[in-house]
């Protein structure tokens, strides 16, 4: 009991001073020692950016009362907590002659959790799974592959969203183009390294799709639909509607001429399937006409609507193949 | 079953880490490509902004996304037996029915010959829909 006090009394005092530390040094300056932005800007080049947002002198420019101890607190201690992982991950792989081996953070955690939890039988299940060598040549790959590009498109998607706006209005700052297009200058243009993220989603899509196909080539040509397997190949095949509808709904997104023509020729032709095809046309249009309510439900179906579905849909592709093995070749 | 007396003779390696490590290895290369493929591309060929949306100008050539195009330039060829759009509309969604049902379609036996048809029928549906895409693009 008395031990347990002392720990976290001592627990408390460590909090109070590293507080008192931050507290101290981080006091706010008094503004008329800074330097004003724009006398700095004459003194440095920092290139396009203004002072208050390069990374060093943010903190010195008139406005942005802060001291330096604040970054320097925080390297040094993510860089010595960084230093203990590393020297501990260090000394459970090198060889130790001491009498109790030594076991790395991560051993710790495992342990504690399996504990608690006993998740170190599944996981064995999981990793240890065996591979059999013929599934390890190169188009075994494909389907995983599609994965990873729903990955890279997922995070430059996110990236994007951040910024993107979904309104057809003309935008305050320069009337004669929409919302939704001056904010995707502005990611081309102002956000940094956004023209590359946008790069990287443009040829992302068209790459996913690529991949998907062949995948869907090599199970086809290879009769891995077979029974049992069927599911397996009609979730596929979902999963190839779902990325095309990735596809159609992103490219109106920009709100230009070429996003806005191809979306009516498109609905258009949807439109012409007997007995379907007129709700379909006015579901996706939400209404007769491409309008701005078009670009919304568009930007619903894309950035909520098919990412649920694809997950859900690759959670059971990815379930039925766990669960049946690699189709065995001939 | 045949399956599993095949799985005791075939050589194995274990997922973790022998293919985990080949996953990632080849899931890194893939990203790298692709990052520094973007950076070039976003320097030499980025994507374009056309002229933004203006419903009541109709651009001479509309055309989707490459990926319909063969769809686009197959809608033009289509003989109407009924007459009306309805037809080139509907032969893609049968095309799809026939293939997310193809398992329950296809009742042969798997072998070798079985392959090479299905190969076959690749490699011809594939000619079809490149020249489709082609012609789509370029006319």
């Amino acid at each position: 009991m008395g031990g347990n006090f002392l720990r976290i009394a001592l627990l408390i005092a460590a909090l109070v001073a590293a507080a008192a530390l931050v507290l101290r040094w981080e006091k706010p300056v008094d503004a008329s020692t800074l330097i004003p932005a724009d006398e700095i800007h004459g003194q440095v080049d920092t290139g396009d950016i203004p002072v208050e947002q390069d990374l060093c002198l943010h903190c010195h420019a008139y406005g942005t009362p802060h001291e330096v101890w604040g970054p320097t607190l925080r390297w040094l201690a993510f860089g010595a907590g960084a230093l203990v992982f590393a020297y501990g991950t260090y000394r459970s792989v090198s060889l130790w002659k001491g009498r109790r081996r030594w076991k790395s953070f991560w051993e710790r955690t495992v342990e504690w959790l399996d504990e608690r939890y006993g998740i170190v039988e599944p996981m064995e299940k999981i990793l240890k799974k065996p591979v059999p060598m013929s599934a390890t040549r190169w188009f075994y790959c494909l389907g995983g592959l599609t994965f990873l590009f729903f990955l890279i498109q997922g995070l430059t998607g996110i990236m994007m969203v951040f910024y993107y706006e979904p309104s057809a209005d003309p935008s305050p700052t320069d009337p004669s183009v929409s919302v939704a297009y001056a904010s995707i200058e502005y990611i081309m243009n102002e956000v940094r390294f956004g023209n590359i993220i946008r790069t990287i989603h443009h040829w992302g899509a068209n790459g996913m799709i690529v991949l998907a196909i062949a995948h869907m080539i090599r199970v086809f040509i290879m009769g891995a639909y077979r029974p049992p397997r069927e599911l397996n190949w009609i979730s596929g095949v979902f999963l190839l509607i779902i990325t095309l509808g990735f596809g159609f709904t992103g490219y109106l997104l920009p709100w230009d001429q070429r996003a806005y023509w191809a979306t009516t020729v498109g609905t258009d032709i949807a439109g012409n399937i007997p007995v379907i095809g007129q709700p379909a046309l006015l579901f996706l249009r939400a209404g007769w006409q491409v309008t701005g309510l078009t670009l919304s439900r568009f930007f619903a179906l894309h950035v909520m609507v098919f990412p649920i579905l694809a997950l859900a849909f690759m959670g059971l592709h990815f379930l039925m193949i766990r669960r049946l093995g690699i189709h065995r070749p001939l | 079953m045949a399956d599993e007396e095949r799985k005791e003779e075939e050589k194995t390696i274990p997922f973790f880490p022998d293919h985990a490590l080949n996953e990632a290895k080849l899931a890194w290369v893939v990203i790298m490509i692709v990052v520094v493929g973007a950076i070039i591309l976003a320097n030499v060929m980025p994507p374009t902004l056309e002229p933004p949306a203006d419903p009541y100008d109709t651009p001479e050539h509309t055309k989707p996304e490459w990926y319909f195009l063969f769809l686009y330039q197959f809608l033009k060829y289509v003989p109407a037996p009924i007459p009306g759009p309805g037809f080139g509309a509907t032969v893609p969604v049968l095309a799809l029915l026939v293939l997310m049902l193809w398992p329950f379609l296809d009742l042969s036996k798997e072998t070798r010959r079985s392959q090479v048809i299905r190969a076959a029928i690749v490699v011809v549906v594939g000619i079809i829909v490149l020249v489709l895409t082609i012609l789509g693009a370029t006319s």
